[in-house]
């Protein structure tokens, strides 16, 4: 899930003038891999995610002075990944004009003639079905399912009982395995 | 109402098993070769030259209440510009502004410039021709009347009128 670099370590050397750039460097690293793939399956294109991560980590740098330590750092910069994914696919509907559930038909569509997708049928399917889910719901699904975070770190993220995470993550699989089976 | 039935905690993942367990290990999704050994390089890069983050999303949402409001002005005018020169169409009147039929479709040399359908032409010309006066009284406008109308201003006989 994350590297085995403690958070400490990088805020330590990233609030120390001298080693700022260093201690960011390190975060990046550290993180990169991860924020992308949890991007990535959310709004699938390579490019769209490419972008975004980048923007993520611009953001982290001119916001990380303020991080509180309220939480775990790993559990911040998803909340930012997060916020910045849905932010694009909501930017994506508007900018189309397109009524929800669109833009994830398109995306499903996508996959077939996607340079960077080599799953073959089934893993197509699977991915389909889960562009069918609404988009917190496949949120849910992603970080549970993919990620493996533990509700409690969800929770935090997506500001949602874990309780509500729970039956969210049941009826996602749920609907994606009735989905696997009829297609 | 739609009844929600209560999910077990220990149930939660348990039921999920078979085939997207199954599924789960495998990452259809791929990167360019060497993508995560230049991406750091490239975002330190850009943190460099100071450059800000894109905002796509964020400027457009920020800037729409403003870009909304420009684009109802332009709309608000353009609906009345073309209100306006439809109005003024529907009410341009030939003869109020001197105009017959005859400068409509022939030009000063008598030549036709304008190829109106027939029956519209001459559903024109019937309107007009109503205080005319058919060349046998009492009897319907005939095509040599017509041709007389157009004709009765032009003092060149010669010209041949193609309607």
């Amino acid at each position: 899930m994350t590297s085995d670099r403690p958070d400490k370590e990088i805020l330590d050397l990233f609030r120390d003038e001298v080693t700022r750039h260093s201690g960011f460097e390190l975060l990046v690293n550290t993180y990169q891999k991860p924020v992308y793939w949890h991007i990535r399956r959310l709004v699938i294109d390579h490019d769209d995610t490419n972008d975004l991560v980048q923007n993520v980590f611009l953001k982290i740098w001119e916001n990380l002075d303020r991080f509180r330590e309220q939480s775990r750092l790993f559990t911040w910069i998803y909340s930012i990944a997060t916020n910045e994914a849905i932010s694009f696919l909501k930017h994506k509907r508007t900018r189309f004009l397109l009524p929800l559930g669109d833009v994830e038909s398109d995306l499903a569509q996508s996959l077939h003639d996607d340079p960077y997708f080599s799953g073959d049928e089934v893993q197509t399917t699977l991915h389909q079905a889960i562009l069918t889910l609404p988009l917190k719901q496949r949120i849910v699904f992603t970080m549970r399912y993919y990620d493996e975070l533990p509700y409690e770190e969800m929770s935090a993220i997506l500001k949602t009982s874990a309780g509500a995470l729970k039956a969210s993550y049941h009826h996602a699989a749920k609907k994606i395995e009735k989905y696997i089976m009829n297609h | 109402m739609t009844k929600i039935r209560k999910i077990d905690p220990q149930e939660s993942d348990h039921d999920k098993q078979s085939l997207l367990s199954r599924l789960k290990d495998v990452n259809p999704f791929i990167t360019p070769e060497g993508y995560f050994d230049t991406l750091p390089r490239i975002i330190l890069d850009k943190i460099h030259q100071g450059r800000p983050t894109t905002r796509r999303q964020h400027r457009h949402l920020q800037l729409a209440p403003a870009r909304l409001a420009v684009a109802a002005v332009i709309l608000l005018f353009l609906a009345a510009a073309v209100y306006w020169l439809l109005s003024s169409k529907r009410t341009f009147n030939m003869s109020s502004a001197g105009m017959t039929t005859w400068d409509l479709v022939f030009d000063e040399n008598g030549r036709q410039v304008i190829n109106f359908d027939d029956a519209i032409l001459m559903e024109t010309l019937a309107h007009e021709m109503t205080s005319f006066v058919p060349s046998v009284p009492g009897d319907s406008l005939t095509g040599e009347d017509i041709i007389n109308y157009l004709v009765k201003d032009y003092n060149n006989e010669d010209l041949i009128y193609d309607l």
